[in-house]
């Protein structure tokens, strides 16, 4: 394995890839790439003298497994950053995968590593993979085909719009509603752009 | 079901009449004895009942994922007209002030905005009203008694059935019935959470409490109108919503020619649907969310012309995306095929 896959490999694990580094790794899945990961994790293991047991982490398999379950989790963030300024999906690919993103794109590979630690994945997820995972989106049988796209970052007109909808759908329905006061307190706390 | 709950059950049935004789009846065999899930039926009809017609003043919290905001509260029942003004104290200051079936919002920079009625809005929802949720789309159960800011309440769970809506946790006041606390879910997952901090319930409120803040100032107002229609839009065109999830029942709008303004609820959840020429300003396609609400967006191509449909209300993305794309045009007794982009 050479210098450049190892830089790669560490950087995942630091959540800094970029795309082609990601790629790299993914390409690269094999059984010197698995002692590598599982070398890696172990110092830091000890670094932190706590944390699971991953000498039984089985990459390959797991890493099959966690893309098909992430990918539409990745999709959907993908569709909320492009929504709030580049329309085009290949503005999104050519940034660096870090914060959130990176998170993202480790999980896919590190199976164990978020099983474990289920609370910094909450913590670390974007706002939309959080609303995709709350809406059931990712785990519904339609398939990836049917899957919606996600917008949670508005700009200023997009919130505005959204804003008079929540006004005209609270106005249906606030009247003698099972809801009670709930159509008016949502439209009460709408956000600062306001309607 | 112990006898105080018994008691209070009587209390509040002797005010409606079939309850009443219900529960005489069960007084009478001795046996006092209700499923879980009546009694959270019976407790969710007088919630429905507290919300119209007590009178309170209090302050809430109210939480969307990681947003949240404070708001105080005050609603009265006069004359069979109810009327309540809820006001922003996070951040700048907004008011929201609703008297009968007219709302309106005063914003910080001193404009009133209100909604052109649509054409449902004159054909209010009465039917709404006491429509309770269907047992097979939602699971009841009474899960006793907690203390919410200090009063006693009746906790209720009502649990989705499928993935097309959404469940809750409620508690209730228990003298009142009024709801003081409640939490939407999605599998476990809060996406919503109301709940009071301060809350009273006073004989009488003034008119002056209703008042909005910007009275005596200048204003601008401002009338969002109502859901536009394609100016080529012919006169016997009508809009119908091919599939809408089980349990859901059109309250107002139906296919009538000329409608493009549709609400359904099950009882609980509830949705509107708006057909409307594209503007330039549309959202983007696709679901737009805030907590437990979404609005989502698709255009229909139909004979060179394009039509934005909305759907918005508190249920999950997917079905909004799969209610939105059933919707087609309909000209007179003749299906119009629509094509999508």
């Amino acid at each position: 394995m050479d210098e450049r896959m190892k830089e790669s490999i560490s950087a995942l694990m630091d959540g800094e890839a970029n795309e082609l580094e990601m790629q790299r790794v993914l390409s690269h899945v094999d059984e010197d790439l698995a002692q590598t990961w599982h070398r890696y994790h172990q110092v830091r293991q000890v670094v932190r003298e706590c944390g699971p047991d991953l000498s039984s982490i089985d990459v390959r398999s797991d890493l099959a497994k966690r893309l098909n379950d992430d990918s539409e989790v990745l999709s959907a963030s993908e569709s909320a950053t492009v929504s709030a300024g580049n329309s085009s999906p290949s503005g999104v690919r050519k940034r660096r995968f870090s914060g959130p993103a990176a998170a993202i794109a480790a999980s896919a590979v590190f199976a164990m590593f978020f099983a474990t630690q289920a609370p910094e994945w909450s913590d670390v997820a974007s706002e939309a993979t959080v609303a995709a995972q709350l809406n059931g989106v990712s785990g519904l049988e339609e398939g990836a085909a049917r899957q919606p796209k996600m917008h949670v970052v508005f700009d200023e007109g997009h919130a505005r719009r959204f804003n008079e909808y929540l006004l005209r759908h609270a106005g249906h329905s606030a009247f003698g509603s099972s809801q009670g006061l709930m159509p008016l307190a949502r439209v009460a706390s709408v956000n600062s752009v306001g309607i | 079901m112990d006898h105080k709950v018994l008691a209070e059950h009587s209390w509040f049935a002797s005010k409606h009449g079939f309850l009443w004789l219900l529960a005489f009846c069960i007084l009478l065999s001795g046996n006092a004895v209700a499923s879980p899930q009546e009694d959270a039926m019976a407790w969710l009809q007088r919630m429905q009942e507290a919300a119209v017609q007590t009178n309170y003043r209090g302050t809430f919290i109210f939480s969307r994922g990681k947003m949240s905001s404070t708001v105080e509260v005050v609603h009265r029942y006069e004359n069979g007209i109810e009327e309540e003004r809820l006001t922003q104290l996070d951040g700048e200051m907004g008011e929201v002030i609703r008297k009968g079936r007219e709302v309106m919002c005063v914003l910080p920079d001193n404009r009133v905005v209100k909604v052109e009625k649509d054409p449902i809005s004159n054909r209010v929802v009465e039917a709404f009203s006491g429509f309770m949720p269907e047992h097979g789309f939602y699971r009841l159960s009474h899960d006793g008694f907690e203390r919410v800011i200090g009063r006693p309440a009746v906790k209720l769970s009502i649990e989705a059935q499928d993935s097309h809506r959404y469940s809750y946790r409620l508690w209730l006041d228990k003298p009142s019935g009024l709801l003081l606390r409640s939490v939407l879910l999605s599998e476990d997952r809060e996406l919503e959470h109301f709940r009071y901090s301060v809350i009273e319930f006073p004989e009488t409120i003034s008119d002056q409490e209703f008042r909005p803040m910007t009275e005596g100032q200048f204003i601008q107002h401002q009338v969002i109108p109502s859901a536009q229609k394609d100016k080529a839009w012919p006169g016997n065109m009508s809009w119908r919503v091919t599939w809408v999830p089980p349990g859901y029942e059109s309250m107002a709008g139906g296919q009538a020619p000329g409608k493009n303004v549709m609400l359904y609820s099950d009882g609980l959840a509830t949705f509107s649907v708006f057909v409307e020429q594209v503007e330039p300003d549309a959202m983007p396609v696709g679901a737009s969310m805030v907590g437990a609400t979404v609005a989502y967006y698709h255009e229909v191509l139909d004979q060179d012309n394009n039509y934005g449909v909305t759907v918005m209300g508190e249920i999950p993305a997917m079905t909004a995306m799969m209610i939105a794309e059933s919707v087609k045009p309909e000209m007179g007794s003749n299906p119009v095929t629509g094509k999508q982009p």
